[in-house]
């Protein structure tokens, strides 16, 4: 476990470095990145200056629930987007090196990215975060300061369990794009509003079957002071839970495709 | 005109040989319209008839973005391979060949789509304009594919300059974000804004002819905005073709 680690860390910190060779294109896409997410947070604090509150939350709190997605999205953007293109390296045949190679292949997969490849959203999330818990009136104790590192970690799996398995239906489907963009891309979107606005069948799904609503919107309350307004409160403390045991199903799933996998042409 | 009829055809046939990822395609598009239905549903909830307006929109809107897909990045990816030399070689200029494999390809997806979409709106209870009106937005969605194919087509031909072009696209998708209307439409936007943003091409690629199916644009607001709309359509197609005759001029193939 301790050397796959330490070969994961060499191999995405050769990553880094290779990728800080291209120093205009990493500046260049880190401008591009902040600028995309601006436009939704431009688009958000239109809709809530014009109409003060979504379903009883204010601007600020939807702004909260914005940033708390993207800033999950900016630690799994940074370890795990690389994935959505599992199926180019089945396709030509570059997944096999990791099959000869003495680490597991999935730990090849991962380091297969460099590390700061989100600082863009890493970067808008953490202004957004802080601005928007600044104007939403959060008191941090360290208790909190916990809980959202609790969060930040267990949000970061529940993204990273949801593009795992976007590469685990690769081993099977040949195909991973699709899987990303019609399935997960939509459902991040889903939970950049509070989820009160969704009937129970969607609030339900997006709880128990893709848990995103543990990502923001039930961390959010405990930001807010506001757990006790959940049908069940705990459910605002279960998001490292959730991300530690969605993670290991997804790469159980992994496992599985693995088992089955057969080289592009054979 | 016959072999731009061809390419399309020829776009079509590459389209029905993807039909799995265009079926995939439609769980996008209804988790989108979820999205936005609650969501103007919730904003809107005091205003029955504002929010009917909006759930035809964000309706149509989805639909739109079947119609509106531009798959630029296979492009760029002939681009990077070094194809381009190969693109020159052919007797037929490549916007023109791209244009109409994309139109093709944008048919067929509209086709596959629409007999989910009317069940959908069925059980929304979206109703159509009535003829002049769904007349307008059959013309202002036909200048929104020609804005949109144009842009992004012209906007990947910066790859012919330069390997920034993902960067530029990202650029253009900010600025198509926030002022076409996908998120915020323009009865909404800022007054000061949305007056801007009339007289971009951006609203045309995607609030006009949505605006018009919904009845929220009509009479001589649907006409005005159509005229804009057909502006921005001819000086896109020149945008197109002044970035690729520079890009052909400038560039440089490996090896060359």
């Amino acid at each position: 476990m301790l050397h796959a680690l330490r070969c994961y860390l060499l191999l995405v910190g050769a990553q880094a470095r290779a990728q800080m060779q291209y120093r205009f294109n990493f500046f260049a896409q880190v401008f591009s990145m902040i600028a995309t997410y601006m436009g939704q947070f431009i688009a958000l604090s239109w809709l809530t200056d014009r109409f003060g509150s979504i379903s009883g939350w204010k601007l600020e709190e939807v702004i909260l629930f914005y940033a708390l997605a993207i800033l999950a999205w900016g630690f799994a953007v940074s370890l795990f987007f690389h994935l959505v293109s599992f199926e180019d390296q089945i396709r030509e045949g570059l997944f096999d090196r990791a099959l000869v190679r003495p680490l597991n292949p999935f730990v090849q997969l991962l380091a297969g990215q460099s590390p700061i490849a989100g600082t863009g959203q890493l970067v808008f999330s953490i202004a957004a975060f802080l601005w928007a818990t600044g104007r939403a009136g959060v008191v941090w104790t360290p208790l909190k300061l916990l809980y959202l590192l609790g969060v930040a970690v267990g949000s970061a799996l529940i993204l990273g369990a949801a593009l795992v398995t976007v590469s685990a239906l690769g081993f099977f489907t040949r195909r991973t794009y699709t899987f990303y963009w019609s399935l997960v891309f939509p459902a991040r979107q889903l939970v950049h509003y509070p989820l009160n606005i969704y009937s129970q069948v969607v609030q339900w799904l997006l709880t128990v079957g893709l848990p995103f609503a543990f990502i923001n919107y039930y961390p959010a309350h405990v930001l807010l002071d506001r757990a006790a307004d959940l049908p069940w409160p705990l459910l605002a403390y279960l998001t490292p839970l959730v991300g530690v045991v969605a993670f290991a199903a997804a790469y159980g799933l992994w496992c599985l495709g693995l088992r089955s996998y057969v080289g592009a042409g054979s | 005109m016959r072999v731009f009829a061809a390419l399309v055809r020829q776009g079509m046939k590459v389209m029905l040989a993807y039909q799995w990822e265009n079926y995939m395609g439609l769980v996008g598009n209804f988790a989108f319209l979820l999205l936005f239905s609650a969501l103007w549903s919730a904003l809107l909830r005091g205003d029955p008839e504002a929010q009917a307006r909006m759930l035809s929109y964000v309706f149509i809107g989805q639909l739109l973005q079947n119609w509106t897909f531009t798959p630029t990045w296979e492009l760029a990816g002939r681009f990077r391979m070094g194809d381009v030399a190969l693109e020159l070689a052919k007797p037929l200029s490549l916007p023109v060949r791209v244009l109409g494999d994309f139109l093709g390809r944008n048919i067929v997806r509209v086709l596959r789509a629409l007999p989910a979409f009317a069940a959908v709106g069925f059980l929304m209870g979206i109703r159509l304009p009535d003829w002049p009106q769904f007349g307008f937005f059959l013309l202002s969605a036909g200048l929104a594919w020609v804005i949109n194919a144009s842009l992004y087509v012209g906007i990947t031909l910066i790859s012919l300059w330069t390997t920034y072009f993902d960067q530029a696209h990202q650029i253009l998708d900010f600025l198509e974000g926030v002022f076409s209307g996908f998120y915020v439409p323009l009865w909404y936007m800022p007054p000061a804004l949305a007056a801007i943003a009339t007289y971009t091409p951006f609203p045309g690629m995607f609030f006009t002819p949505a605006a018009i199916f919904s009845g929220g644009l009509q009479g001589a607001e649907a006409l005005s905005a159509l005229a804009v709309q057909a502006l921005w359509a001819g000086g896109s197609l020149l945008i197109l073709y002044g970035i690729w005759l520079g890009g052909v001029r400038k560039m440089t193939v490996m090896g060359g």
